[in-house]
């Protein structure tokens, strides 16, 4: 009698091999290298381009996000523990010629003549933000580690629909800070 | 699918769902591709192996991604056309127009009133600026009955460095009120007015207009005044409705772009996912469709290398189920048929080597020729008689066996003309002067007719084949035996009816001679005397010759027993000595040869009878001698010893050389001729042989080789003593 023939176990190694990859792939996205928002002279700053400049001015909708983490060495590597997140809504009101920010924990906007002022408020706001939640921690817990990380970066995911997928392709879209380390003293 | 596209495109959300159909589609081209690779690899190697049903699944495989392909290759260009023209249908220039017309109106509209609000903060300033000198109270007093008259929501005073001097409010739990921001007094140090329309909440926006009081002139301290009013509620849900319209559609014509770019990403991944998934279940399918075809094939193949009986599994029902089933019957059938065959094969082979065994074991010699004269079958007796290995017969033609120059030309070319005569039964004698010496052989020929209607089937005729059996067997020792038997019988009757008669001749001869003689005289007397010693010699002389015919039919009837051959040679040689003179008889005997089984009577006759012989044939010579020697054969077993009587006489006469040892052959004038046929009888009593050759010095050499246990047959010796017949004269052998 015939008998049906196996699948060969290498697809399973295939399958291994691909899914590893993909594994690799999404870490390295994960941890892209920062673009368009720096830390120079103990202070952040975002250069927008002109992509999404015009987006703003638009009435596209843009929000940032700034992460707070605890850092940690363990094992060769560093790891971070996010305790805190604050959002930035941005938006242009057309009738006022004005720009809008809506922050996560109030209801009024905060309204800035130019995009320059209203990057900059985001950046001051973060790290104030950021120096709150520490020393609040600080204050609660003695033996947390001193050493932070934050991170302010455009929220992709929370553009609208048809411009998310280009947004994830262009890197003009890549507003990211990335994990940067932070001791209080410099807070 | 169909459904989610739709629903992208028209959702106010679809930036999640089309998110989610690529991440989806992404993850189900890449699962797709790896199965279709994994697949596409075992076919390439499948294809490489040469294994049956690949080629046959590859060209299905291409069959199908072709059918795919086209209506695929129609519907993916008319789907991008119609989504490019449907996306640009969504900006009509008309639609831009009216939103931004529509915009254009509101802000018009709110600039009036906006215009209106800075014409009555700017009257409320003059008037502050002319009250001024007002005590606080009644100017705080003021400033509230502004606010009421003008329909303010909050009217505040500030001091140049931004403190509040004075303030109302309508709300009369706000204790403080909405401090300008720097970029305000900014302005007012400029000595403009700053106007501002800001949005609370979607359904709340008020205006903030600021105006300077220019206090440096009235020496006081006052510096500006801030006013805000709430827009109407009306005006304020149709400028947000207007706000929010404008804004959603110059985000559409800015995402128009990435709109395209995203929906034709997301229909290409769908597209490639059905794509694939087709080929997939192209592949799929042919694998299924091509099993079945597969399975046959392989099963044919099994059949032709010889595995009879192999079936296959019956998965379907549909025509190559049936096709299946049929196969599993001839299969089934087939592999009775071969074991059927098998059977017939073991026993036609047993018959063979029956056959063989028959013939291997069959003193007469076989030839078997086929269709075309070509030997097939040679017995070992055959090659035996014949004195020819098989190797050098087999495979040939009788034609071809005729060419060489050897003994059994003669015999083949017999054979050759047999079979060419087509005859169904033929037979005949042939005299070979072969390797065993002088053979007579008697041949038969038979025509086998087979019909081969099993094999060979014609519209005409069904073809015969024949083949053609040779019998024959070497007679050259039954014939020898019959002639000696008869010529026992004839001496054995010559005995009796002559030996009877001889004495009363004798005895009468002798009484007439005694009766008569005295009563004649002189002359007669003499001539009975004469005539009776005539009829007396002539009656001894017959006696004498009877005697010799008695002893020639009478076999050896004594018991065999132990005998020393040198000593009976010495005891004979001694005896004849004398009788002989001058002939000398010289002894060259081996005293290492064991003692024999013989009867020592009979063997001295043979070499009284020998000795006579040559010393009849040394009469004429002038240095006569007999030399007897004697060794063993250890040429060839060393069970037979030879003895050798020499001469160096004249040596025998052609014309008795064929038949030397027959009875009444001889050379000499008074010779019986019943000599050596005794020393041949008692020889071959011995189941010894003799025969006689032309010696060194022109003589006659005749050789005795006996036994050393006489109990060996006949034909045991003759196959040892053709192992040396190159020194031996067939014609004069015998034994």
């Amino acid at each position: 009698m015939l008998t049906a023939t196996k699948q060969p176990t290498s697809i399973f190694r295939m399958l291994v091999v691909l899914l590893v990859l993909s594994a690799i792939l999404i870490h390295s996205i994960g941890t892209a290298k920062a673009q368009s928002i720096g830390y120079d002279n103990r202070g952040l700053k975002i250069d927008l381009s002109e992509d999404v400049q015009a987006a703003i001015d638009s009435g596209v909708t843009l929000t940032f996000e700034s992460q707070f983490a605890h850092a940690k060495y363990l094992i060769f590597f560093d790891w971070h523990t996010e305790f805190a997140r604050h959002e930035f809504q941005v938006t242009r009101h057309t009738l006022s010629n004005r720009y809008l920010v809506y922050e996560s924990n109030k209801v009024e906007p905060h309204i800035f003549s130019s995009t320059r002022e209203t990057m900059t408020y985001i950046c001051q706001a973060s790290l104030s933000s950021f120096s709150n939640h520490i020393a609040k921690h600080q204050a609660q817990q003695l033996h947390l580690p001193s050493k932070h990380k934050m991170r302010l970066r455009l929220s992709k995911t929370k553009l609208p629909g048809p411009m998310r997928l280009t947004a994830f392709i262009a890197s003009d879209w890549d507003l990211d800070s990335g994990w940067i380390s932070w001791q209080s003293d410099q807070l | 699918m169909s459904y989610l596209i739709i629903k992208s495109l028209s959702d106010d959300a679809s930036g999640e769902l089309q998110f989610w159909i690529t991440i989806i589609g992404s993850l189900g081209i890449a699962t797709l591709l790896f199965f279709l690779a994994s697949n596409g690899y075992r076919l390439l190697s499948q294809f490489r192996r040469n294994e049956i049903g690949s080629i046959l699944t590859a060209k299905m495989v291409v069959i199908f991604f072709f059918l795919t392909m086209i209506p695929f290759s129609l519907i993916y260009f008319f789907s991008i056309q119609f989504l490019n023209k449907g996306v640009d249908s969504w900006f009509d220039v008309r639609i831009e127009q009216t939103v931004k017309d529509s915009l254009l109106l509101s802000q018009s509209a709110l600039e009036g009133i906006k215009e209106e609000v800075i014409s009555d903060v700017e009257r409320i300033a003059i008037n502050i600026r002319q009250n001024q000198n007002k005590p606080a109270k009644e100017l705080l007093a003021i400033i509230r009955e502004l606010r009421k008259i003008n329909g303010l929501t909050e009217l505040s005073l500030y001091t140049d460095d931004g403190r509040v001097l004075a303030f109302s409010s309508s709300d009369q739990n706000n204790i403080l009120p909405n401090t300008p921001s720097d970029e305000v007094f900014s302005e007012l140090r400029l000595n403009q007015t700053y106007t501002l329309l800001e949005p609370i909440s979607p359904t709340i926006q008020q205006f903030r207009v600021v105006a300077p009081i220019v206090g440096n002139q009235l020496g006081r301290e006052f510096y500006g005044v801030q006013a805000i009013k709430l827009l109407p509620l009306r005006y304020a849900t149709l400028a947000s409705s207007v706000e929010t319209a404008s804004n959603q559609y110059a985000q559409m014509v800015f995402a128009r772009g990435p709109l395209k770019f995203s929906l034709i990403v997301t229909l290409s991944l769908i597209s490639l996912t059905s794509l694939l998934f087709s080929i997939l279940t192209a592949v799929y399918l042919s694998r299924r469709l091509v099993a079945p075809i597969s399975n046959l094939a392989s099963g044919t193949q099994r059949i032709a290398e010889g595995d009879y009986g192999s079936q296959l599994p019956e998965t379907s029902s549909d025509e190559l189920g049936i096709l299946t089933k049929s196969f599993n019957n001839m299969s089934s059938k087939i592999s009775e048929a071969q074991q059927i065959a098998l059977a017939s094969q073991t026993e036609t082979e047993q018959q063979k080597g029956y056959l063989e065994a028959v013939l291997t074991n069959l003193s007469s010699g076989v030839f078997s020729f086929d269709e075309e004269a070509r030997l097939q079958i040679c017995n070992s007796a055959a090659s035996e008689i014949l004195g020819l290995e098989h190797a050098t017969l087999l495979g040939k033609t009788a034609s071809t066996l005729c060419q060489p120059d050897h003994h059994a030309k003669q015999f083949f070319e017999l054979i050759n003309s047999g079979i060419k005569s087509k005859q169904n039964n033929w037979q005949d004698e042939l005299t070979l002067l072969g390797a065993h010496g002088r053979q007579m052989l008697i041949i038969r020929g038979t025509v086998l007719r087979l019909n081969n209607d099993l094999f060979e089937v014609s519209a005409q005729a069904v073809k015969r084949i024949e083949n053609y059996v040779i019998v024959f067997d070497d007679v050259t020792n039954l014939i020898q035996a019959q002639r000696d038997a008869a010529w026992g019988e004839v001496a054995r009757r010559l005995a009796h009816e002559i030996k009877n008669p001889l004495t009363p001749i004798q005895l009468s001869a002798e009484r007439i001679k005694r009766k008569l003689y005295d009563h004649v005289d002189g002359e007669l007397q003499e001539t009975l005397d004469r005539s009776t010693r005539t009829i007396v010699q002539q009656v001894e002389s017959m006696k004498e010759m009877v005697n010799a015919f008695s002893s020639y039919a009478q076999p050896v009837r004594a018991k065999l027993a132990p005998l020393d051959l040198n000593q009976l040679v010495r005891d004979v040689a001694e005896l004849h000595t004398s009788h002989i003179h001058p002939i000398e008889i010289k002894l060259e005997l081996d005293d290492k040869i064991p003692n024999i089984k013989a009867n020592a009577s009979a063997l001295r006759q043979v070499l009284n009878n020998l000795i006579i012989n040559a010393s009849h044939a040394l009469e004429k010579t002038e240095r006569p001698m007999i030399t007897i020697s004697s060794q063993v054969a250890a040429k060839i077993t060393g069970e037979y010893i030879d003895l050798l009587i020499e001469d160096n006489g004249s040596g025998i006469p052609k014309d008795i050389c064929k038949s030397l040892f027959d009875p009444y052959v001889s050379s000499k004038a008074k010779g019986s001729g019943l000599g050596l046929a005794i020393v041949k009888r008692i020889v071959e009593e011995h189941s010894g042989s003799v025969w006689a050759r032309q010696g060194s010095n022109c003589g006659t050499v005749m050789h005795l080789r006996l036994p050393i246990n006489a109990m060996k047959t006949y034909r045991g010796n003759r196959r040892q003593n053709s192992l040396h017949s190159h020194d031996i004269d067939p014609t004069q052998r015998a034994g």
